[in-house]
């Protein structure tokens, strides 16, 4: 298969003004900080970090929701900066969809399946009323959903199945790429199981990419090619699955792993403890933003921002590893 | 093995139930707990039937004067006859046939206000809850000046600007009725505008209308329907007021205020041409706000019990 | 005796569309000093149990159990207001959301001052004293400038934190944490079960955790109870449930998660948790169980065995002559 680049975002940024109060002066929150990634055809990039690090941002810019403060965003070989016209922006919001994380308030409540499954369909294509049904019924029944389903409301099914439809919702336009914000979060164990299946098999059928973002670094194993970890809307490590799990370079992100409790009690391991809180994005730390938490932090890091580079294993962003003080 | 699973998960739906029937099912369930509710309910649809075969229930003309039979008593009295049955008025018109004729001006008077003000709230509402910044500030502030006047007199001040009439006074009642919709719809569009579901319209690319009117809007009347009914008991009331005040309905249509208040100088010597009226804009008053109650049990998600 | 002993317990609810039965006959046991998890699926009743030995139940709900036993009082019996003394003060509850848990209107200080006076009793210049040490001891930095701050200037971590320091404020015997973690990051989650269970230890409390995540189940809890449906489907020690399943139901549960997948595809359970309309008969588990048979089709299981299933698993294979051992077509 060849791989062809879906996606590309290079030094991504989105801030937010925040307006002052009564006794608290406005400022600006960097929800992201400059962003690089790029994501192939068929393959899976999980982006992970805690609240705050502007994964879900990402996510808003990505889907063209939001427009990017700086940086570039091509997807399918569009800049989106410069799509203007009505045919590109036709063709970008076909390439790009998204499932959220909730699957109860992410289905319109007072709308029948086979309406909301339509209803991208009616809104970009020229479709008859009867081909869009079949179309309808034809992906129902790819992620496992009977036709005669088509007709009921959203609260007649269970949270499993309500992504299962969530999940056909973003496969109407036949997109190239999926943004997956938490999927399977709100879901329980054995649900998640066979939602995760699912996802698993369309991607290989129809070639698709996920940008799957994620807290759950279980999951995020399991699923991902490549993981992103963010850290207060700035890149801290950047690979392959591989790379992050069994070789984990950032403090950050080994922090993450460790944090992560393991279904094992034969398997008691070191826990490297996080101290503090994580800080509020409006007032983030000088220098490298995880420097109050670190256990390495020295005064470099307090006056100077590292920047991602190349290290033996993954792209990582500080300055213990780059000085090997880790 | 997919599709083994798929069919085991798909089991668990398997009742089946149309929609709309299970949903009219769990309603009446929620709506049937309050007994107050029920008997309100009856009784409006009492009155409505009324309304509606007035021409043909009621036993004379509701403006057929006849002057040899003018304030006759209800039949139980001394002096009563069977065939006025609540008696009669100064001018010989029967008392029960003008009852039954007012039910139907209320009540439609009722219904325009609702419809006037419902439509106009909701469009108002959630646009500026939609929308948002400087359109919102300014219609939300109009609606706070509208607020800021009692409505009875912002009602008279409009009917003297538009003229005396059943038609202007609905107008003015539902100007006054505006500001709580536009305030409950753009509430509800605010909530609403910020799911899930509305931002993947967004994806799929659905432009302002459709977002508004088709993917917002159903998810936002529940609470207006319970508005809507509440405040139709007051519409008859405001329109009863007017039509008191003489600035409503006008001689000689059969409406409750207008009789009421052409009955006034009888109020000690025929109690009935006063007291009958006001009963009857009493309980379907009563009735209109218990059934209102059951409304909110049931369809409000906050008040559910799970 | 057991500090806490429940027997039998159950709780239903009357719905638009019949009874509910929530929670299915249901049996704790907690001494001085242990630490039992509750782990279930959503609808598995775990917190219903728990919020109906809390008498925090709304009324519609109709609770009824052989036995509930707190320190030798019989918490079935006594009068609300005795049952009030030791609800709160001896047994405490913390939840899962910590932002709604706490009173937005009123200080942190306040609020953990008000608790202590509730129960307690004293001085306000003590009261101060103790929130003070109690804000220390959850480990909020300088506590006396925080004991004026309100919950929303605060992180959920944070409030979490105060929650416990609320909960723990009268030394009770039992604390029951429902999902403490849940709503936080990855990182606090860790801080916050790490203070959990040394306070469990320095105060010699007991402690019920209901949870969901088998990882914070494996490196917290010494004992388990698995909940399905309503029901207690196996009782085991951490290290036992982990390593050798008995329930056909935790070992599918177990093998469904990511982290101890084999292959691409997860070997996950078919179908969803039954609810009101969909009540198998037999065995609760039976639709979705790759080991049932016609007995567990009609026949359930007895409700107070250790293990809720006619065929009990040992090395993941049933025993007790379950009658077609070829399962080898399940999942893989």
């Amino acid at each position: 298969m060849a791989t062809e680049t879906v996606l590309k975002a290079d030094h991504l940024k989105r801030f937010y003004a925040v307006k002052g109060g009564l006794f608290s002066k406005g400022g600006t929150v960097k929800a992201l900080d400059g962003a690089s990634f790029q994501l192939d055809a068929g393959k899976t990039l999980a982006v992970v970090g805690e609240s705050g690090c502007g994964k879900s941002t990402l996510a808003r810019l990505v889907t063209l929701i939001e427009k990017p403060t700086e940086g570039e965003l091509v997807l399918g070989g569009i800049d989106v900066a410069s799509a203007h016209t009505k045919e590109d922006l036709l063709t970008l919001r076909q390439m790009v969809q998204i499932v959220f994380q909730d699957p109860y308030s992410s289905l319109n409540p007072r709308h029948k399946i086979s309406a909301i499954l339509e209803e991208p369909l009616k809104i970009n294509t020229k479709m008859s009323a009867k081909e869009r049904r079949e179309e309808v019924l034809s992906i129902m029944s790819r992620v496992g959903l009977r036709p005669e389903q088509a007709d009921r409301y959203p609260h007649m099914f269970s949270g499993g199945q309500r992504q299962r439809i969530a999940v056909a919702r973003a496969l109407m336009l036949r997109p190239k790429i999926v943004i997956l914000d938490e999927p399977v979060s709100a879901l329980d164990v054995s649900i998640q199981a066979q939602v995760l299946n699912l996802l698993t098999d369309l991607q290989e059928e129809m070639d698709l990419a996920y940008l799957f973002i994620s807290h759950d670094l279980s999951v995020v194993r399991h699923i991902a090619d490549d993981v992103l970890v963010m850290y207060l809307g700035q890149p801290v490590e950047h690979g392959t699955r591989d790379q992050i799990f069994n070789n984990p370079q950032h403090p950050y992100t080994k922090a993450l792993l460790s944090a992560t409790p393991v279904a094992d009690p034969n398997r008691k391991k070191e826990r490297i403890k996080l101290v503090g809180e994580l800080p509020s994005p409006l007032n983030p730390p000088s220098g490298c933003s995880f420097h109050p938490r670190c256990p390495l932090a020295n005064d470099r890091c307090k006056a100077e921002r590292p920047i991602l580079a190349p290290t033996s294993s993954a792209l990582v962003s500080c300055h213990a590893v780059e000085e090997g003080r880790s | 093995m997919s599709q083994v699973q798929n069919t085991a998960d798909n089991k668990t739906v398997s009742a089946e139930i149309s929609p709309l029937r299970q949903q009219l099912k769990e309603f009446w369930f929620y709506f049937s707990e309050n007994k107050g509710a029920v008997v309100g309910l009856f009784f409006f649809l009492f009155i409505v039937v009324i309304a509606v075969l007035a021409d043909v229930i009621a036993p004379h003309s509701p403006i057929a004067q006849n002057r040899e039979v003018g304030m006759i008593p209800p039949f139980w009295q001394e002096g009563g006859k069977i065939e006025y049955f609540f008696g009669t008025d100064i001018l010989g018109r029967d008392l029960l046939s003008r009852l039954m004729h007012g039910a139907r001006i209320s009540l439609f008077a009722g219904c325009i206000v609702i419809v006037i003000s419902l439509t106009f709230g909701v469009l108002l509402g959630l646009s500026a809850g939609y929308f948002r910044g400087i359109y919102e500030v300014i219609v939300m502030r109009v609606m706070d000046v509208i607020l800021s006047i009692p409505s009875l007199l912002m009602a008279l001040v409009l009917v003297a600007i538009l003229g005396p009439g059943l038609r202007n006074a609905m107008i003015a009642i539902s100007v006054t009725y505006l500001p709580h919709y536009v305030r409950l719809a753009r509430a509800s569009a605010v909530t609403e505008s910020a799911r899930d579901y509305v931002t993947s319209s967004k994806v799929a690319g659905a432009g302002t209308m459709r977002l508004m009117l088709i993917t917002i809007l159903p998810n936002c009347m529940a609470p207006l329907i319970v508005q809507a009914s509440l405040s139709f008991s007051t519409a008859i009331l405001d329109t009863a007021a007017l039509g008191f005040l003489g600035m409503g309905a006008q001689a000689p249509a059969a409406e409750w205020g207008t009789m009421l208040a052409d009955a006034r100088e009888f109020i000690l010597s025929a109690w009935w041409v006063v007291t009958l009226p006001g009963v009857a804009i009493l309980l379907t008053v009563l009735a209109i706000n218990l059934m209102g109650d059951g409304l909110r049990d049931a369809l409000d998600p906050k008040m559910k019990r799970s | 005796m057991s500090l806490l002993e429940i027997r039998n317990l159950s709780v239903e609810f009357e719905t638009a569309h019949g009874l509910f039965r929530a929670v299915d006959g249901v049996d704790l046991e907690i001494d001085q000093g242990e630490m039992v998890a509750i782990v279930g699926e959503s609808g598995s009743g775990k917190s219903v149990s728990m919020l109906a030995l809390m008498g925090l139940l709304p009324w519609t709900a109709k609770i009824t159990a052989d036995r509930m036993n707190f320190d030798g009082q019989d918490l079935l019996t006594i009068s609300q207001k005795e049952r009030r003394k030791i609800i709160g003060k001896d047994i405490s509850m913390i939840f899962q959301e910590p932002m709604t848990s706490l009173n937005p209107c009123f200080t942190v200080g306040y609020q953990i001052m008000e608790v202590i006076r509730e129960h307690l009793g004293g001085t306000k210049k003590e009261l101060k004293k103790r929130a003070i040490e109690l804000l220390g001891l959850v480990g909020i930095p300088s506590p006396e400038t925080r004991l004026r701050a309100f919950p929303h200037q605060m992180s959920g971590g944070m409030n979490q934190r105060v929650m416990i320091a609320m909960m723990i404020a009268c030394n009770p015997r039992v604390l029951i944490a429902d999902e403490p973690t849940t709503a936080l990051d990855v990182t606090i989650q860790a801080q916050i079960l790490e203070l959990l269970g040394e306070l469990q230890k320095k105060q010699g409390m007991a402690m019920v955790l209901i949870t969901h995540d088998m990882g914070v189940v494996a490196e917290t809890a010494e004992v388990v109870n698995v909940q399905y449906a309503g029901q207690q489907v196996e009782r085991q020690d951490v290290k036992g449930l982990f390593n050798a399943p008995r329930h056909p139901y935790t070992h599918a549960l177990l093998n469904a998660l990511p982290e101890r997948a084999t292959s691409k595809r997860l070997p996950s359970i078919p179908g969803v948790v039954p609810g009101l309309l969909d009540r198998p008969t037999g065995c609760l588990f039976n639709p979705r169980c790759k080991f049932a048979t016609d007995k567990c089709r009609s026949d359930a299981p007895d409700l107070h065995s250790k293990v809720l299933c006619h065929y009990p698993l040992e090395d993941g294979m049933p025993t007790n002559n379950h009658p077609g051992v070829s399962v080898a077509e399940g999942n893989s």
